[in-house]
């Protein structure tokens, strides 16, 4: 079975109003 | 500005965004959708990023800004979805983590979207290639946060509905059970399946599914995240093998909508449909299809699967 993978996610404001998401996979230890 | 108008012979909702008629066309010295640095003119002012998801610039649904007129207001909203800062790669291509990454992204979409008290289905889809009208080649894909129910998720769910209140079955695990084993088994694991459907509309659909009766992406396990992003590059791949080039498709997702209704038949599962008929040749929505609301199809779906499914044979299988 894989590792589980957690998502991570970072919001910013753009300049106009709208918004922009990262989205990652946080770094997990091996079980 | 976004508004949405209903046809009373058609029963059917219209949107109308006549600001996407001036949206980036094809340009040839500028991605929009590449990291351009903090700052940057790009749609992303990032140095770099795995997968990003920002409110489209040119929605076809948006803010309400027509109070008091008798339209229904498209409250609702649209995201692009950008799989990768490599401008050159496409879904098919995609390292099977990010493929991944995509998946789980999509299910926090999916729930964040549809937790909106407007949103009544979050329909997420990708266009590929121009000859389906894409306007970045940048590889992505978009999200509509619709305040209806699409007319063909609707007739799906109208349908399995009826099949569930007759048998007590779904009508999509039966229909995976019916092609489980038969000649029309693009590719199949432990728990995703995909087929050219018996009725297929385009000549080279498919439908991908996951075999367990899950509502929406948001509630597949982690083992079927990783089946679901390996048969994503599986199908995708197929087409691109099959054809000898990066092939075009429509990618739509069917999934249980996010009104308060319960949606008991509501069984989550990918179509494309790729608009070639053959390698030279493109299939046309003409006169039947449009005007009569019949597909005709110039290919047999078994030949069509045999096809994909030795092409989908050759697909390596990455996963960790």
């Amino acid at each position: 079975m894989p590792r589980p993978k957690k998502l991570s996610r970072k919001e910013i404001a753009l300049p106009d109003g709208r918004y922009l998401i990262a989205y990652g996979h946080m770094a997990t230890e091996d079980a | 500005m976004p508004e949405l108008r209903f046809d009373p012979l058609r029963k059917e909702w219209v949107a109308y965004a006549t600001e996407r008629n001036d949206r980036t066309f094809l340009p040839t010295d500028f991605c929009p959708l590449c990291p351009s640095g903090h700052g940057g003119a790009s749609e992303v002012p990032l140095d770099t990023f795995e997968v990003v998801v920002f409110e489209n610039r040119f929605p076809a649904f948006g803010p309400d800004r027509h109070d008091g007129r008798p339209v229904r207001p498209a409250t609702t909203g649209c995201e692009v979805v950008v799989y990768t800062p490599e401008h050159e790669l496409t879904l098919a291509r995609l390292p099977l983590e990010r493929v991944r990454l995509l998946v789980d992204v999509w299910a926090d979409r999916y729930r964040e979207l549809g937790s909106r008290r407007e949103v009544g289905y979050v329909y997420i889809f990708e266009n590929k290639g121009e000859e389906v009208g894409v306007t970045l080649h940048h590889p992505h894909g978009q999200i509509y946060a619709m305040p209806f129910i699409p007319p063909f998720a609707k007739a799906e769910l109208d349908a399995s509905r009826e099949h569930l209140d007759r048998s007590g079955e779904c009508l999509h695990c039966a229909e995976i059970a019916a092609e489980a084993s038969g000649p029309r088994v693009v590719l199949s694991d432990s728990s995703t399946l995909a087929f050219v459907p018996r009725s297929a509309r385009w000549p080279y659909e498919v439908h991908l599914y996951p075999r367990r009766h899950v509502a929406s992406i948001a509630d597949l396990d982690e083992a079927e995240r990783w089946d679901l992003a390996q048969a994503l590059l599986g199908v995708t791949g197929a087409y691109d093998r099959q054809f000898g080039f990066s092939t075009p498709y429509v990618m739509a997702v069917h999934q249980a909508p996010t009104d308060d209704g319960e949606w008991p038949q509501a069984h989550l599962h990918f179509e494309f449909y790729p608009p070639h008929r053959r390698g030279d040749r493109l299939k046309y929505l003409a006169g039947v299809e449009l005007g009569a609301g019949t597909f005709v199809n110039d290919t047999r779906p078994e030949d069509t699967a045999a096809q994909l499914r030795d092409a989908a044979a050759l697909q390596p299988s990455n996963r960790p």
